[in-house]
């Protein structure tokens, strides 16, 4: 065996620790997504999006009935943090090939950022090591996306079923939210959106409250720092 | 709505490929890398607010607003457990159980 390969099946296990938190999240994410879209649309959505929360937050939307654009746009939003876990990871990426640059950069996840951070950190040198964190979670996100979409439509209906998406929406913003700051700014962006609702259509107050919101909490982050 | 995951496929990619094409000798600026920290709870809470707050376009926060009070119980499990699989769970039955008393 070379030592590609086999620092492409350490990637591969290294996930085993955090298959806990995204298994769940995938059962979750397949029962909300299957009560809006075809099971096709819900395994298509995990295999080319690959981003839970904007995944659960488009499902949420759509059974709304909020239009593609704006959904999209909250996409962009949500997912820009991928912007900083890129180049962050930038190192270890740019050591692969042009072409292999564009492929493993699909894989971009909070989850394959965490850990090969952690382990590049200790001293880990091949790139393979992302390439099999990466690929492992992709495919413990459609197995576990699969199993919610089979699962989902066996709640029988009248068991708060309507209130799935919410909930799971509240169980990830739990997960978001580590530190006073991110609380606070999450509350800014709710009472805000709430503030705008009568004025913007749906998902515009969303996006916007959370923009100011987001904004506000950086300059008095940096107010209070006094920088 | 196969355009939509197909565009949503797109803008997540760019997000995570152009870094890797742009940013190889740009430094970005701490407030911008702490915006990009903050901004997916905010999103998300402005998200959630409309959903669990406003009845029939307007702020709801009477008995008859099921999702406040279903919310409650689950975000209290949320903030407790930080388990989505029995959030859900804690919000579902809550949701059913109020309508089970409301009917």
């Amino acid at each position: 065996m070379t030592g590609r390969t086999v620092a492409f099946q350490r990637g591969f296990r290294r996930v085993l620790p955090v298959v806990l938190g995204v298994v769940p999240f995938g059962i979750a994410y397949g029962a909300a997504s299957a009560q809006a879209m075809h099971w096709s649309q819900c395994l298509g959505m995990s295999a080319l999006v690959f981003a839970g929360t904007a995944q659960f937050i488009a499902v949420g939307l759509l059974s709304q009935g909020v239009n593609l654009v704006s959904i999209i746009a909250t996409t962009l939003m949500v997912n820009l943090r991928f912007v900083l876990l890129s180049s962050a990871l930038s190192p270890v990426l740019l050591r692969e090939t042009r072409a292999w640059q564009a492929v493993m950069s699909f894989f971009v996840v909070d989850e394959s950022f965490a850990i090969s951070t952690v382990e590049f950190e200790r001293g880990e040198t091949s790139s393979f090591l992302f390439r099999g964190t990466g690929c492992a979670l992709w495919v413990i996100w459609m197995l576990s996306s699969a199993v919610g979409i089979w699962l989902g439509p066996l709640i029988p209906k009248g068991y708060g079923l309507e209130f799935a998406l919410p909930a799971s929406l509240i169980g990830v913003l739990a997960l978001l939210i580590r530190t006073r700051a991110v609380a606070a700014v999450g509350i800014l962006g709710a009472l805000l959106c709430l503030a705008m609702y009568s004025v913007l259509p749906g998902a515009w107050s969303s996006l916007l409250a959370a923009m100011v919101a987001t904004t506000l909490g950086v300059i008095w982050e940096r107010w209070r720092c006094g920088s | 709505m196969w355009i939509l995951i197909l565009g949503m496929a797109l803008v997540t990619y760019l997000l995570r490929y152009l870094p890797l094409v742009c940013l190889r000798h740009v430094e970005i600026p701490a407030w911008f890398r702490r915006w990009l920290e903050l901004a997916p709870a905010a999103i998300l809470a402005a998200m959630l607010a409309p959903t669990v707050f406003i009845a029939e376009e307007r702020i709801d926060l009477s008995f008859d607003n099921i999702n406040v009070w279903a919310a409650l119980p689950a975000a209290l499990i949320a903030w407790r457990t930080r388990n989505i699989m029995l959030t859900m769970l804690a919000g579902m039955a809550a949701s059913a159980l109020i309508q089970q008393l409301a009917s």
